[in-house]
C-alpha cells in the first residue's frame, strides 16, 4: 500500500550570468523515483548538494519540478492548482532543520500550531484551541507553553513546536528536512523518540532527509542514497549498511568516525570534494572520487539496476567490489 | 603517551565569567582543570554552552574585559603563565606557540584578501620574512595539505573555495609557524562526512610529532577517533576525565553515560529499537540559573540527597577522575 508515489522526478534550476551571458542549469534532481507507504520511513541521505532536500521540497510543490510525478492516490501533485492544491498540501507536512527561523516570531506557539488550522478552515476556534492543546501534549509540552513565543523556548523545544504545527492538519505524509541536525546529541535522542512514538500512533509515511548515515540507519525501514542529483544505491536499512554495494555509499559509511576503538581502520578514502552539481562528471557522477573506477566510468552512465533482491545500485561493478571493512 | 612530569600545557583552577546586559554574570567555566602532553591529543567533549569553546577563546586570551574576565586560574604554557601576560606578549604567542582552527572558515576568513596573502602574513609578522619568502612557504604548506591545483589556489579568494578547501588554508595558517599547541575548535562540524574523514587524516598527518592538540567536540566518534585523552564538560565544569578507552568503554559519570547511549552508532546499529534511545531527560540548564550543587542533579535519575551540593572531583586512577557523589559514595 502506498501512499505517495515519486515517478522520474527531476528539478532543474536556471543560473543567470550576467546580461549577456548564456545562463546555465543545475541538474539538482533527476530521475528520482520512489514510494512512501504508511507508517514506515524512508530515509534519504547524501552529502551537501546531492539533492536530497530538493527532492523533499519538490515532492510537496514547495519548488515546481522540471520533469516526473508525484501521485498522491491517482491525482498528480505537481499538476494541481489552487485550492486543490492547498488541501492536498494538508496530507503532507514538513518539519524543517532550523527551528529557529522556521517559526513565525511574532505568533505564540499556540498561534503557530493553530495557523494551518485556520489557512485551512477547519474547526472553530474552540474546537482549533482544543486541538492545540492536545498537540502541545503530544510532542511533549504542555498546554501552558502556548502562550509562550519563539525566542522563549530552547531548540529541542522549538523543534517539538514545527513538529506539532506538521501534525495540526493530521497529515498522511511527514518530510523531516535535517529536523535533527541542528540539536545537540540529548535533544536529538528526545527528538527522534517522539517522532517514532508519533509514528507508531499516527501511522503517517515519514520521509527523513539527513546527512547523519548513523540517524538514518536508526530511524528508517527503507534507504535512498543520492548523490549530485541521483540515486545511487537503494535497500532496506539493514541490507544496505550491512552490505552496501556502491562504492559512494561504502566511502560514506567508513568516513563515519567510529566510537569503535578496536575498528580496523583501513578505510575507503575518497579524494576531493563532491563536485558541482552545475558541472556534473561524465558518465558515473561519482567516477572522479571513485578509488574503484574503470576508463568505462567516465564514459558510461551506470542506470540504477536491482542488484540483488530488493537492492538497486547504480555502478557498472555493483556486487562485484569487495568492501574493505 | 602522556608525559606524566612536566605537561606542555596545564590549565588550573579556571573560572571564566561573563557580564550579561541585565547586569547578571555568568560563569561560563568554573575551575577547569586539565593538562595536555607533548606529541598529545585532548578530546573536549559537552553539548552546546557547555563552556568548551570558551575553553579554547580562554587559552588564547581572546576571552576579552569589558564582558568577559578570566576571574582566577593558571593557563600554564611550557614554564609561562598565559594569564599574566600582557596584549602585545600574548600577540607573540598567538600563530607561533598557540595555533587556532575555528569552526566555521568562511566568516574566520577575511574575504578580500588572497588566500595566499592570509597565510603569508603570519609568517611577515612572526618570522619576519619578505613577501616572497612567505608566499613561498604558503605555497609549501598548501601542498602538504593536499589542495587541488596549489598555485591557483594562493590566489583565491576565500568564496571561491569550497567548504573544505576553506577549512585547510586556516589549518595552513594555524600551523605554518609551527606552534607547540594547536587548538581545534569543532573543525569539521560545517563539513561533509567525506571532507571530515579527510581534514583529520590531515591533522594527523601533518602535525609535528611533539606539538599538542585540543581538539573541541561535540561528538564521541571524532574523540575516539583522534585523541589520547578526552574532558568530558556540563554547565562549565570538567564533570570527567581519562583515556579515551577509558572514558567511552567505562563512562563513570552518570550525564557521560547518557552523552554516550542516546547516539545511534551505525556500527551498533539494532542496540535499540526505534523509539527507544536512551534519553537524557530534560535541558541543559541556563547559567543564569544554575541548581544548587552538581549542576546536571534536576537530569540525572540517580540524584541523591548529597548532590545538593557541588561534588568534588573524585580521582579513580591515574589521570581519571569524575565529579560525582555517587563515585564518592562508591569509593
Amino acid at each position: 500500500m502506498t501512499v505517495l508515489s515519486v515517478r522520474n522526478l527531476s528539478v532543474e534550476f536556471g543560473i543567470r550570468r550576467g546580461l549577456f551571458r548564456k545562463g546555465r542549469v543545475v541538474r539538482a534532481v533527476q530521475d528520482v523515483s520512489f514510494d512512501l507507504i504508511p507508517g514506515t520511513t524512508l530515509g534519504l541521505v547524501g552529502e551537501s548538494g546531492c539533492g536530497k532536500s530538493t527532492t523533499g521540497l519538490a515532492a510537496m510543490r514547495l519548488i515546481d519540478a522540471h520533469a516526473g510525478k508525484v501521485l498522491f492516490g491517482d491525482r498528480d501533485i505537481l499538476k494541481l492548482q489552487g485550492a486543490d492544491l492547498r488541501q492536498m498540501r494538508s496530507k503532507i507536512q514538513i518539519v524543517f532543520q532550523d527551528p529557529f527561523s522556521s517559526l513565525n516570531p511574532r505568533l505564540t506557539a499556540a498561534g503557530i500550531i493553530a495557523e494551518p488550522l485556520e489557512i485551512l478552515g477547519v474547526g472553530t476556534p474552540g474546537t482549533r484551541r482544543a486541538r492545540v492543546d492536545e498537540l502541545l501534549m503530544q510532542v511533549g509540552l504542555s498546554p501552558e507553553h502556548g502562550g509562550l513565543f519563539p525566542h522563549q523556548f530552547s531548540g529541542g523545544q522549538r523543534q517539538r513546536l514545527g513538529i506539532a504545527r506538521a501534525l495540526a492538519p493530521d497529515p498522511e505524509i511527514l518530510i523531516c528536512d535535517e529536523a535533527v541536525s541542528a540539536l545537540d546529541v540529548a535533544i536529538q535522542a528526545q527528538v527522534l523518540n517522539l517522532l517514532a512514538r508519533l509514528q507508531a500512533n499516527r501511522g503517517f509515511a515519514m520521509l527523513f532527509i539527513s546527512h547523519d548515515l548513523s540517524v538514518v540507519r536508526h530511524v528508517s525501514d527503507e534507504v535512498i542514497v543520492m548523490y549530485l542529483g541521483r540515486i545511487v544505491e537503494r535497500a532496506n536499512a539493514k541490507t544496505l549498511f550491512d552490505a552496501p554495494l556502491h562504492p559512494y555509499t561504502m566511502a560514506l559509511m567508513s568516513a563515519i568516525p567510529s566510537r569503535d576503538l578496536d575498528r580496523p581502520s583501513t578505510r575507503i578514502r575518497l579524494q576531493g570534494d563532491v563536485a558541482s552539481p552545475i558541472n556534473v562528471p561524465s558518465g558515473c557522477a561519482f567516477h572522479n572520487r571513485c578509488p574503484f573506477a574503470q576508463a568505462r566510468c567516465s564514459k558510461e552512465r551506470p542506470e540504477l539496476e536491482q542488484i540483488r533482491d530488493g537492492h538497486y545500485a547504480a555502478c557498472h561493478f555493483a556486487g562485484r567490489i569487495e568492501r574493505p571493512l | 603517551m602522556a608525559a606524566a612530569e612536566s605537561p606542555m600545557l596545564e590549565v588550573h583552577g579556571l573560572t571564566v565569567t561573563f557580564d550579561l546586559q541585565e547586569g547578571d554574570r555568568i560563569t561560563v567555566l568554573n575551575e577547569v582543570s586539565l593538562t595536555v602532553g607533548f606529541g598529545e591529543t585532548l578530546g573536549v567533549i559537552g553539548e552546546s554552552g557547555c563552556g568548551k569553546s570558551t575553553l579554547a577563546l580562554a587559552i588564547m586570551r581572546l576571552v576579552k574585559p569589558p564582558t568577559g574576565r578570566i576571574q582566577s586560574g593558571t593557563i600554564r604554557l611550557g614554564d609561562e603563565d598565559l594569564v599574566m601576560l600582557n596584549e602585545a606578549q600574548m600577540r607573540q604567542r598567538r600563530g607561533v606557540d598557540l595555533g587556532m582552527i575555528f569552526q566555521e572558515p568562511l566568516t574566520s576568513l577575511n574575504p578580500v584578501y588572497t588566500v595566499g596573502e592570509q597565510i603569508a602574513e603570519v609568517l611577515r609578522r612572526h618570522k619576519g620574512l619578505t613577501r616572497a619568502e612567505a608566499s613561498a612557504r604558503a605555497l609549501d604548506m598548501l601542498r602538504q595539505l593536499k589542495l587541488p591545483d596549489p598555485e591557483d589556489k594562493l590566489h583565491a579568494f576565500p568564496h571561491e573555495l569550497s567548504g573544505g578547501m576553506r577549512q585547510r588554508v586556516m589549518i595552513a595558517m594555524a600551523l605554518i609557524c609551527s606552534p607547540k599547541l594547536l587548538i581545534a575548535d569543532e573543525p569539521t562540524t560545517a563539513l561533509d562526512v567525506t571532507v571530515q574523514a579527510q581534514i583529520f587524516d590531515l591533522l594527523k598527518e601533518i602535525r609535528p610529532a611533539s606539538s599538542a592538540m585540543i581538539l573541541i567536540t561535540h561528538d564521541f566518534g571524532a574523540v575516539a577517533e583522534m585523541a589520547d585523552r578526552v574532558v568530558v564538560m556540563y554547565a562549565g565544569h570538567c564533570i570527567e576525565r581519562g583515556t579515551v578507552r577509558e572514558v567511552v568503554t567505562s563512562p563513570a559519570h552518570p550525564y557521560t553515560q547518557g552523552l554516550l547511549a542516546c547516539v545511534p552508532d551505525i556500527t551498533n546499529a539494532g542496540t535499540y529499537a526505534r523509539g527507544t534511545l536512551p534519553e537524557v531527560a530534560g535541558t541543559v540548564p541556563s547559567l543564569t540559573n544554575l541548581p544548587e550543587g552538581c549542576p546536571f542533579s534536576p537530569r540525572c535519575d540517580r540524584a541523591i540527597e548529597k548532590c545538593t551540593t557541588m561534588p568534588p572531583d573524585v580521582p579513580l586512577g591515574a589521570g581519571r577522575s569524575v565529579k560525582c557523589w555517587l563515585a564518592e559514595v562508591n569509593r
